[in-house]
């Protein structure tokens, strides 16, 4: 199984920016799906990219707000112990 | 590599670095003075020092020393629950740890504030009662759960913001080292949740080369409760090459890595003003970091060239803490029962401060690669909890953009002509 987790590819991109969209919102509904606390019960993967966030108020727009700085994208490796993305609990 | 020959690296490329005490020795007396009483000690402020911040420690010690009324910072390094721990004993305790101490920062115009500790001194046979602690982490039980329950006596002063980081070895010189640039709040969960070798997260799933801390140590308890994983429950291997007790050996373990066939395979962890320093970043990377639920993964400052703490500040790298001093205070006055301590908690925590001659404590906060709350946009109210918005009543953004190593501001100078618009404060025209 290491060995054939070993060969799924991560795919990265560099950009300049985190945003495309300096101004728009995502719409209030999407958002909604994100929560603000923390729950491993939930798929943690990013959710689609939905833009950036020109005016945060919340934990999830602080974080995803739109900015100038340099950002990583990397797609996470998801390992058998994380099927899809949902994380075991801790032993 | 094997452990026997990468600590041996470690400690050789530490000597190589300059981190060796010897540096500290050439303006140290021979045989360690009286921590009460020697003839350089005058005024001490007995401090448990979180580790971290022995760097602003030494800066502001030295700066001190200089002043009218001078001011001798003596500190025994440690992790910040055992800090804590020692603060609220009955009688507190201020006792050596595992790095070592007491030491104090001596008057020589001489000293090197970036020595990895100051001169030596000797604790008298009835011991000395600390005048104040500091943790890089909330001091609670949550955070430290080993430790008893805060004192009623004790106060509490949150000051500047501390950054930590994912490290990778990487040898600037040369480009040798790891390929890795980021790290996800998944992936960090499931390596040091499940442990490398459970987790099988490539490149990072050979536990020999997976590098943490002591669970009493605030690093990890930050990290820890960002990636939901508690410090006490990282799966580390259970030896001191892998639980390492000082961010001076964490950073030179990396280090030493950074030209070894298996630098791909590693991975540890920092305080970012640890990172920062100059033979840091030539020997290792930051890890840019994506949170849960966030888009895209970044590092500490708006480049990973960079100084300017932009990601910490306005909420886009989550991976901080705010350091926290604490003080037995006299019942009703908010202040430290040693004018000394709150003189200090003060210069730390941009209260204002008389001082002669006249210093700006914020360069002291800057230069140490730390972040005053004066220049944060994001606040939060416990270990790895929500970001909130944040504005400071008297903000310093201007002057944290042109102070930090090639700073520069967009900010109008103040220095010789009022601000149009704004406030003009520390030289330059701030909004407010």
């Amino acid at each position: 199984m290491k060995t054939s987790i070993a060969v799924f590819a991560m795919s990265f991109a560099m950009t300049l920016t985190a945003c495309t969209d300096n101004t728009a919102a995502p719409p209030v509904a999407d958002m909604a799906m994100m929560q603000s606390t923390p729950d491993l019960s939930t798929p943690p993967g990013p959710p689609a990219d939905l833009g950036c966030y020109g005016m945060p108020t919340t934990h999830v727009q602080i974080i995803n707000a739109c900015t100038s700085a340099q950002s990583f994208d990397k797609t996470p490796f998801y390992p058998s112990l994380a099927p899809g993305g949902n994380l075991p609990p801790l032993p | 590599m094997n452990r026997t020959r990468l600590v041996s690296a470690a400690l050789a490329l530490a000597a190589a670095l300059g981190w060796a005490r010897a540096a500290a020795a050439q303006v140290c007396p021979a045989t360690p003075p009286p921590c009460d009483t020697g003839a350089d000690i005058v005024n001490p402020v007995y401090i448990l020092a979180a580790d971290t911040q022995v760097p602003a420690l030494h800066a502001l010690g030295k700066i001190l020393r200089a002043q009218a009324s001078p001011i001798t910072i003596v500190y025994i390094p440690n992790g910040s629950c055992t800090n804590l721990a020692n603060l609220y004993a009955s009688p507190a305790k201020f006792t050596a740890g595992t790095a070592g101490g007491p030491f104090y920062v001596p008057s020589s115009a001489a000293f090197d504030p970036t020595v990895k500790t100051a001169c030596a001194c000797a604790l008298p046979a009835g011991g000395i009662a600390p005048g104040m602690a500091i943790s890089i982490v909330f001091p609670d039980n949550v955070d430290c759960p080993t430790a008893p329950a805060k004192p009623a006596n004790i106060g509490v002063t949150s000051g500047p913001v501390q950054g930590m980081t994912f490290v990778v070895p990487y040898d600037t010189a040369t480009s040798a080292g790891s390929s890795q640039k980021a790290i996800t709040f998944e992936e960090a969960y499931l390596v040091f949740g499940l442990g490398p070798a459970a987790a099988s997260v490539a490149p990072w799933s050979d536990p020999a080369f997976i590098f943490g801390r002591p669970a009493s140590k605030g690093t990890q308890i930050s990290i820890g409760s960002n990636i939901q994983v508690p410090a006490a429950k990282w799966k580390l291997l259970a030896d001191t090459n892998h639980q390492i007790d000082q961010s001076s050996t964490m950073a030179a373990t990396i280090a030493a890595l950074a030209t070894d066939p298996n630098a791909e395979k590693a991975l540890g962890i920092l305080g970012v003003e640890i990172y920062d320093k100059a033979a840091n970043r030539a020997k290792m990377h930051a890890l840019a970091f994506r949170a849960q639920h966030q888009e895209h993964a970044f590092w500490p400052d708006s480049s990973p060239t960079a100084f300017d703490k932009i990601n910490i500040r306005d909420g886009h790298y989550v991976l901080w803490s705010y350091v926290q001093y604490l003080a037995p205070q006299n019942a009703g006055t908010g202040k430290a029962a040693n004018p000394n301590a709150q003189t200090i908690i003060d210069l730390f925590a941009d209260n204002p401060v008389t001082t002669n001659p006249v210093f700006e404590p914020l360069d002291t906060v800057i230069k140490s690669g730390l972040v005053p709350k004066c220049a944060m946009k994001v606040q939060r109210a416990s270990e790895g909890g929500d970001l909130m918005l944040y504005d400071d009543a008297a903000p310093c953004g201007c002057y944290f953009d042109a102070t930090v190593p090639s700073g520069t501001t967009s900010c109008t100078s103040c220095a010789s002509t009022a601000c149009a618009t704004g406030t003009c404060r520390h030289g330059y025209c701030e909004a407010k």
